[in-house]
């Protein structure tokens, strides 16, 4: 299990630190998070028909209204 | 010992020669059993011989068993085909054969002309003689056992010559209280590294300081303590014997040691209560466990399809390579975070639940039952 511990936190953080690597490379180039956005926003209305803004702002206080009632 | 033939004697012997390695003993039985074969005067010899008992001690005395024990294990225990290799013993018990052989010879027994011995070769070896006389066997005095001077006496360093021997506690036991003197045998272990002496070498000590208290005197064989008291001959050499006897069943294997056995002993009515109780406590464990099981098992779902996902889309759904990038830098942190959920999944499956199921038997076995050693 420690040998289990060693090898998947070694690949997590590898992947990690390539991860950041790769974003932070991106964002020095010239990429933009409105832009990435609006490309992810349209990939979603066109394959799901989902309005990732509407489905984000009515999810948020939805899941806060299920917790607070629950509780 | 009033009455005694060549079974009687022999038995004894064996019984005596425990503290030999099984080879030997078998082999100083087969030809002691041939001295009484080849023999014309059966009495005759039983009076050279004097007694079993006395035999084993003169035997003790040459008996080196750290040395055999070397030569077993180089495989060179094979004297008869290396007769450079034989042992001290051998050739006072060929010493003894030669004297009883003067006794007279049996007509059948009698060794033809140019009739091949293996006595007589050893006969004709004197530098092998001289080498048992180096190794301490003193071999060169005839064992006609009539005077102490002409028993092999063991000036040797302890370690070069040392029969193998039971328990030191059973031989303290048995030793008499002038034996707590210090003897000149008994100046050897100094010699050698108190680190390297084994129990086997305490218990040498222990025998050689009994051996020390032999003394044979008119071919009788009397200790210090019997020299006072004749009368206590029978029990001294009970005592002796009571020494020598070993583990019969493997002498060759020299444990000394004790036999301990743990036993485990269980308390069956607590027994029985712990399991009432620990059988749900074990499923609410168990069930407490599961749930952050699942959840991770969850979040590595969800992680890993929006990873998966994410890299999917980035080659082909950005025009600039900048957001590419970084969209990818995303989805591999995403797919790594699933990768960790997923390993904490089986961890709490596979050692955290198995762990806690393992505990809860190993707490019931500390509570319940208790190790108890017997010998």
């Amino acid at each position: 299990m420690k040998r289990g511990w060693q090898i998947v936190l070694t690949i997590v953080g590898i992947a990690l630190a390539f991860a950041a690597l790769c974003i932070v490379v991106g964002f020095i180039t010239g990429a933009e998070p409105t832009r990435i956005y609006s490309v992810f926003e349209r990939i979603f209305q066109q394959n799901y028909n989902i309005n990732l803004d509407e489905l984000i702002h009515a999810w948020i206080p939805q899941v806060i209204d299920t917790i607070t009632g629950s509780i | 010992m009033d009455i005694i033939n060549k079974q009687k004697f022999l038995a004894e012997l064996g019984r005596l020669l425990t503290f030999m390695y099984e080879e030997d003993r078998q082999t100083v039985l087969a030809m002691y059993g041939r001295m009484f074969d080849e023999t014309a005067d059966e009495d005759g010899l039983l009076e050279l011989l004097v007694s079993p008992t006395r035999q084993a001690v003169v035997l003790a005395r040459s008996y080196d068993a750290k040395a055999r024990k070397e030569q077993i294990e180089n495989g060179e225990a094979d004297y008869i085909a290396d007769p450079e290799n034989a042992p001290a013993f051998i050739f006072i018990i060929d010493k003894t054969a030669q004297q009883a052989a003067e006794l007279g010879v049996k007509e059948e027994n009698a060794v033809a002309e140019g009739q091949f011995s293996i006595f007589d070769e050893t006969a004709e070896l004197p530098d092998l003689w001289d080498k048992a006389i180096e190794a301490g066997a003193a071999a060169d005095e005839p064992i006609a056992l009539t005077d102490e001077a002409e028993i092999p006496s063991r000036d040797e360093p302890e370690e070069v010559r040392t029969p193998v021997l039971p328990e030191a506690e059973e031989a303290e036991a048995v030793v008499p209280p002038e034996a707590e003197e210090p003897a000149p045998l008994e100046k050897a272990p100094e010699a050698a590294p108190v680190e390297e002496r084994s129990s086997v070498d305490e218990t040498a000590d222990a025998v050689e300081a009994f051996l020390a208290d032999f003394s044979i005197e008119n071919g009788e064989l009397i200790s210090v303590k019997t020299a006072a008291a004749p009368a206590e001959e029978e029990s001294f050499n009970l005592e002796f014997e009571a020494l020598f006897e070993t583990d019969k069943v493997n002498p060759a294997e020299n444990t000394l040691e004790t036999d301990v056995q743990h036993k485990v002993k269980t308390n069956v009515l607590l027994l029985i209560l712990y399991i009432l109780l620990a059988i749900p406590v074990g499923f609410i464990g168990v069930a407490i466990l599961l749930l952050p099981a699942v959840f991770f098992l969850g979040l590595a779902a969800v992680f890993a399809y929006v990873g998966v996902s994410t890299i999917g889309m980035c080659f082909g759904s950005f025009a600039v390579i900048a957001d590419t990038m970084a969209v990818f830098g995303a989805g591999l942190a995403l797919a790594a975070m699933a990768l960790l959920f997923v390993w904490l999944f089986i961890w709490f499956i596979g050692g955290a639940i198995v762990g806690f199921i393992c505990g809860l038997c190993r707490l019931g076995r500390k509570i319940c039952c208790k190790e108890v050693a017997v010998q």
